[in-house]
Order: C-alpha cells, then structure tokens, then sequence
C-alpha cells in the first residue's frame, strides 16, 4: 500500500503508492481542476474550490471551509503555487504556500512522479522545503499518505464504474 | 538585443535573447557564482548552491539609495535545476513593499543552430507594480551582460 518516509536532513515527505490505471488517467486527476474537486478534499476539511492553470508558469490554488483539522491554528485552508514543471503523464513539479504553515514567506516544492509499473501505475510525491517548518512536516509526514489514498480510491473506483 | 514584456495581468515579465555560446556556457554565466562575479564585477556578492534547496544571495551597493536602500539585496533558494536547460530560483528583494513576499525567476536555455536562446520568465510581481517596472527594464540589461560575456569568452 502507502509507504511514507521524511528524508535523514528532515526537508521532504516523500510518499508512494501503486494505482491501477494508467499515467495519463492519474495525470489528468491531478491537473484538472473539475476532478481535484472531486477526490482532494476529506469530511474534516472539505473543498470550497480547487483551481488549476494546467501549464507551466500556471497557477493553481485550493481552499476549504472550516474542518475539524487545525495545523499552527488554522482550520480554513489556503494553499497556493505556480506550476515549475508540467510533462503528462511523467512529471508534475508546482510550488506550494499554505496558510497554516510555520512560515508563510516559504515556498515549498511538491513533486509528482509518474511510471509505468506492472500494468498501472507508480506514483512518488516528493514535498521538499519543509525542514524549517516541523510542525507543518509532522502534519504532511500523515497527510500525503491521505491524499495518495483518496487519488487511488478515485482513478481505481471510476475506473470500475466505466468498465461495469 | 534583448526583448522583455510585462504580461496583461502585470505580473510577469518575459526577456529573451539569442547567444552565439553553447548552452553550458551560458549557464555557468547565469549562475555559476566565479562565473557571474567575473561577468559583474561590480556586484558585492553572488552565491547560489547550485542544487534543489540550496540557497543564493546577491548583493550590490548603490552610488545612490533606491527605494530606501543603499544596498539591495536579493536572495531565495533553488526551486528546480536541470543544467544547462532548466534553473528555477524563488526572488525576495529588501526594497519590495512586502520583503517577504516571494517571486519567482525561471531560465530557460535551448540550443539554436547558431548558439542558445534564452527566456527569463519572473513571475510574481502583481503585488510589487514598482518592482515590476524596474525589473522589466532590468532584465534585458542583464541579459545583454550574459550574452556579451559568453560571446567574447
């Protein structure tokens, strides 16, 4: 299933899970806006809008209503970035500024790595930027783990659905 | 020459320029610290740790305040590098109206049949509109200083 780690220098979370689609199915659920809304959002945060400029230089940005989460005293979360890398169905590298962060002036970078593998596909988050920021990384050191699981749970479920 | 524009939004500038250098060159000259302190002489300090979280700093002392400061300082860390293709840096400067508000400085390089063409993209800059309109006459200028280093070498 979900293998999380934070690298020895204590900066990035890196998580990595196995998906029974194909790369470009998975691309397109985490570049476009209609379908993040969909799946990138739990019951103790949920989504008020999900916007993606899907290009490079492009921007993206989320919020949600107030959940039952609280990270560094924030319940109403604002995140935003520019797209720095965009090469379907390999690469996705953006920028990423929360307001719950420990330090808002930071950018921090999430990478998305795509492969092939045994008739689906791998994929590897990597958010790096983080070793100022503890109790942010603790928070994501759990976090990635949730969001790989519910894009798994939604490229795989919707793919039941279409093949039924 | 170099060309620059400031897109609709007033948020971005893009600078481009042709060299007659291969593409390593030209990057060394962008951001190998001997390298662009032996282009610029007159800058006090460049640093930049060349890989993904490293930091950079440049620092240059002015005949005459701008802004309020007599020494403008820049700095940030690498956000993406690829060399002699890919550099991707964030941008704070102390004489922006929010010091801590990030920008960001994308270098592009493609080999051409007589050298390299290079785009500088700085993203970032709705919040900074003074900012943005120095920075729009300033990259061309820097991007001038690339090219004529790596052509004469």
């Amino acid at each position: 299933m979900t293998t999380t780690s934070v690298t020895p220098d204590q900066d990035a979370v890196v998580s990595e899970i196995q998906i029974s689609a194909r790369p470009e199915r998975v691309f397109k659920a985490l570049t476009d806006a209609r379908e993040l809304q969909r799946w990138f959002g739990s019951a103790e945060c949920p989504l008020k809008f999900w916007k993606f400029d899907a290009r490079v230089g492009g921007r993206y940005s989320y919020e949600t209503e107030k959940g039952s989460v609280v990270v560094n005293g924030v319940s109403e979360f604002k995140c935003h970035g520019e797209i720095l890398e965009f090469d379907p169905p390999r690469l996705l590298v953006y920028t990423w500024t929360g307001n719950w962060h420990d330090d808002t002036s930071k950018l921090t970078v999430v990478r998305w790595e795509l492969t092939p593998k045994s008739g689906g596909t791998h994929v590897r988050v990597t958010h790096s930027g983080l070793n100022a920021m503890p109790v942010a990384r603790e928070d994501y050191s759990g976090g990635w783990a949730g969001v790989v699981e519910m894009l798994k749970k939604f490229v795989e479920r919707e793919r039941r659905v279409v093949s039924d | 020459m170099a060309t620059s524009i400031v897109t609709a939004d007033q948020d971005t500038i893009v600078s481009e320029i042709d060299i007659a250098a291969p593409a390593d060159r030209v990057f060394r000259g962008i951001c190998d610290a001997q390298t662009v302190r032996r282009r610029s002489p007159m800058l006090d300090v460049f640093e930049m740790d060349l890989l993904v979280g490293g930091k950079w700093r440049l620092q240059i002392t002015l005949p005459k305040p701008y802004h309020g400061v007599s020494v403008i300082i820049h700095h940030g860390e690498v956000l993406e590098i690829d060399p002699p293709r890919l550099l991707v840096y964030s941008w704070f400067a102390n004489f922006h109206t929010d010091p801590k508000h990030s920008s960001i400085v994308r270098w592009e390089l493609t080999p051409t049949k007589s050298g390299t063409h290079v785009k500088v993209t700085h993203s970032g800059l709705a919040s900074e509109p003074v900012a943005c309109k120095d920075y729009a006459q300033g990259w061309p200028g820097v991007l001038k200083e690339v090219k004529e280093f790596a052509e004469k070498q």
